[in-house]
């Protein structure tokens, strides 16, 4: 179950209301992400799932409410301060949001540019290492219009690691990949946990990828608009008391089907 | 009765509707329903149905010899007419798949709130929604003109973030590429300005007034105002479409994630290359106005190349000059600022991404030519 307010849950959530203009999309939203946790934002298409990963990272100032990294509320704190929460977190955008003006090696170099003090050449190996962690050795002077659409999602996630950020946001990763490269990008978010140690908030509705991956997770749910249930998924999916979670979790209640997945 | 169902020529009827006994209604399906079929108007249907005041209806498909979706649309507008007069409708006869999709088609029932309530909003309220956008529109371009001089301030003081290498492509794009368009424009207005004067001049045997007439009006007007509409179209444009598609594509939002300020990295680039070739494709398009002038003072009024540079020297001077490249550098930084402020203002679509760049164009245009009438204004007013 999430803790809140535990001292050693570096981005916490309080009562956070989302809303377009007018139009309230969740609200109070309460949960908190252990460090070194893989938490996973889980709902049906539409619940708002990606709109809170995009007030998580600033994109998006909440209608009410607070998010703190460490304590420090990301949402009201000066620009010099947001700016470095900024820095401690990489994203992957749902379809990679490479700069297309620029070739991949390029893109995972900038931020290392912008930060760090490396010379060029320590820049270039980094960003080189990282592209072949991700599997695209050889791709480094392509640009993202030349490469797949699975590529250019990989090397979108060289570039949010490229910084090794203690938080990573995952916008639905395994959107538009096939099984085997989505089971490698699992793989890849389990490694980041186990040896960097990297915090995790993963948006997704793929179930294989839920049950391997998350550690902790919450259920939004578009109709009371606000988290239904939260913890880990494998429990939710015995234990949750209400049918919405389990049904989420078991394509549709199939009992047959429940046993099959992991 | 037959029902009316081959309107196009040359298509079989596909049902009949016959009474049977009491009050039955039988409706024949015959043929081929696929998607050349045509179906009656539902009023027409219902009228159909009506004017034989049925109980109960069938539906005979033996002849039915095939069917697509244009049946089940058909069918479902029978249920919709029975459920509505409360007759009593038997679906046995219908082929097995027709009755699962219709099935399938009422699985989920309607969303009532997804539909889009009609709004009639009263006058004032219409006006009052009008007038908090304007305002609101109004307030944002402010915002984005602060972060520009923001980031001009920031480039002045050596701490602003950027590629240099963005600067040159830009440079590049903005500047030697729109050589041949703004020297074929220039040198047309040369010429057509030339002819307009040759021929009130000749009537007063003032030919050589014609220098004077192009040179004067190339250097202060022409020259400026051609080259910002050519720039607004092909730069401007070209900055919404690009910024517009970025943020369409989230690279934006990933420059903001990793706290690189867009407007130092996109916009200010941009603007820079802009501001800096403005003032340089001027002085080139009044170079070649002038020629394209002294074109036609050489061949049609028989001017010399030597008589017309003379003219030239003494018509214009150093007030006219700086007037040139002050204008070229305050419309350099309308079409940039414009183009770029609708491309990070773009909406996430394609067809947003279009409107960006139209309105990149129409609000530059709209500006320069606002700026130029204030500037013949104030040159008129203090005599320059």
């Amino acid at each position: 179950m999430a803790a809140f307010n535990h001292p050693n849950s570096p981005i916490r959530v309080e009562n956070l209301s989302m809303a377009y203009d007018s139009f309230l999309i969740m609200r109070d939203l309460n949960f908190s992400v252990k460090r070194g946790s893989i938490f996973v934002v889980m709902g049906g298409s539409g619940c708002g799932k990606s709109t809170l990963l995009k007030h998580l990272v600033g994109l998006k100032e909440p209608a009410k409410g607070r998010i703190l990294y460490d304590d420090l509320d990301f949402t009201a704190c000066d620009i010099e301060d947001r700016k470095t929460v900024l820095r401690r977190m990489g994203v992957l955008y749902q379809t990679g949001a490479l700069w297309s003006a620029l070739t991949l090696l390029e893109n995972v170099s900038i931020p290392l540019k912008e930060f760090t003090s490396f010379s060029a050449n320590e820049i270039d190996e980094i960003a080189r290492l990282k592209l072949a962690l991700v599997g695209l050795k050889g791709f480094e002077d392509h640009y993202p219009s030349q490469i797949s659409g699975g590529m250019q999602k990989r090397a979108g996630l060289a570039r949010a690691m490229a910084l090794d950020p203690e938080f990573l946001f995952f916008d639905e990763p395994s959107a538009g990949l096939d099984p085997l490269s989505s089971r490698r990008l699992d793989d890849l978010i389990l490694e980041l946990r186990d040896s960097l140690g990297t915090t995790v908030v993963v948006v997704t509705h793929e179930l294989d990828s839920i049950f391997k991956i998350a550690d902790d997770s919450i259920f939004l749910d578009t109709q009371t608009k606000s988290v239904l249930d939260h913890g880990n998924p494998k429990q939710l999916r015995a234990e949750s008391p209400h049918p919405a979670v389990r049904s989420f979790l078991t394509r549709g209640g199939d009992s047959e089907k429940e046993a099959h997945t992991i | 009765m037959q029902g009316e169902l081959s309107k196009a020529g040359g298509l079989s009827d596909f049902y009949r509707i016959e009474a049977i006994e009491d009050r039955f209604l039988e409706i024949q399906l015959q043929g081929a329903w696929n998607s050349s079929a045509q179906l009656p108007g539902r009023d027409q249907l219902e009228q159909q149905i009506l004017s034989l005041q049925p109980k109960k209806l069938f539906f005979n498909c033996k002849e039915l010899s095939s069917w697509n979706s244009v049946l089940v649309v058909f069918v479902s507008e029978i249920r919709r007419i029975a459920k509505q007069n409360s007759l009593e409708l038997d679906c046995e006869q219908l082929p097995q798949g027709v009755s699962r999709l219709i099935r399938l088609s009422e699985a989920v029932p309607e969303n009532e709130e997804a539909r889009f309530q009609d709004y009639h909003d009263s006058f004032f309220e219409k006006v009052g929604r009008e007038s908090v956008k304007t305002l609101n529109a109004g307030h944002d371009l402010l915002e984005f003109f602060g972060r520009i001089i923001v980031v001009s301030g920031q480039f002045l003081r050596g701490c602003a973030r950027y590629r240099a290498v963005d600067i040159f492509r830009n440079i590049q794009e903005t500047g030697a590429q729109a050589l041949p368009i703004i020297s074929l424009i220039a040198f047309l207005m040369g010429l057509i300005l030339a002819y307009v004067g040759a021929v009130q001049l000749t009537q007063f045997g003032a030919q050589i007034f014609v220098a004077d007439l192009v040179a004067i009006a190339i250097v202060r007007e022409m020259g400026p105002i051609m080259t910002a509409v050519v720039m607004a179209g092909r730069t401007g444009a070209a900055f919404a479409a690009q910024l517009g598609t970025m943020k369409v594509n989230q690279e934006i939002d990933a420059y903001q994630t990793m706290a690189i300020s867009p407007y130092q990295f996109l916009v200010f680039p941009r603007l820079l290359a802009l501001c800096l070739m403005m003032p340089l494709l001027c002085v080139f398009s009044n170079f070649i106005g002038i020629f394209g002038g002294a074109v036609v003072a050489r061949y049609h009024l028989g001017i010399s190349w030597l008589q017309y540079y003379t003219q030239v020297q003494s018509a214009i001077g150093v007030p006219d000059i700086s007037l040139s490249l002050i204008k070229a550098f305050v419309f350099g930084v309308v079409v940039a600022a414009f183009g770029c402020y609708r491309g990070m203002r773009s909406g996430n679509n394609a067809l947003a991404v279009g409107q960006a760049a139209t309105s990149a164009v129409v609000s530059s245009l709209v500006l320069i030519v606002i700026l130029d009438a204030l500037f013949a204004i104030m040159t008129g007013v203090w005599g320059i």
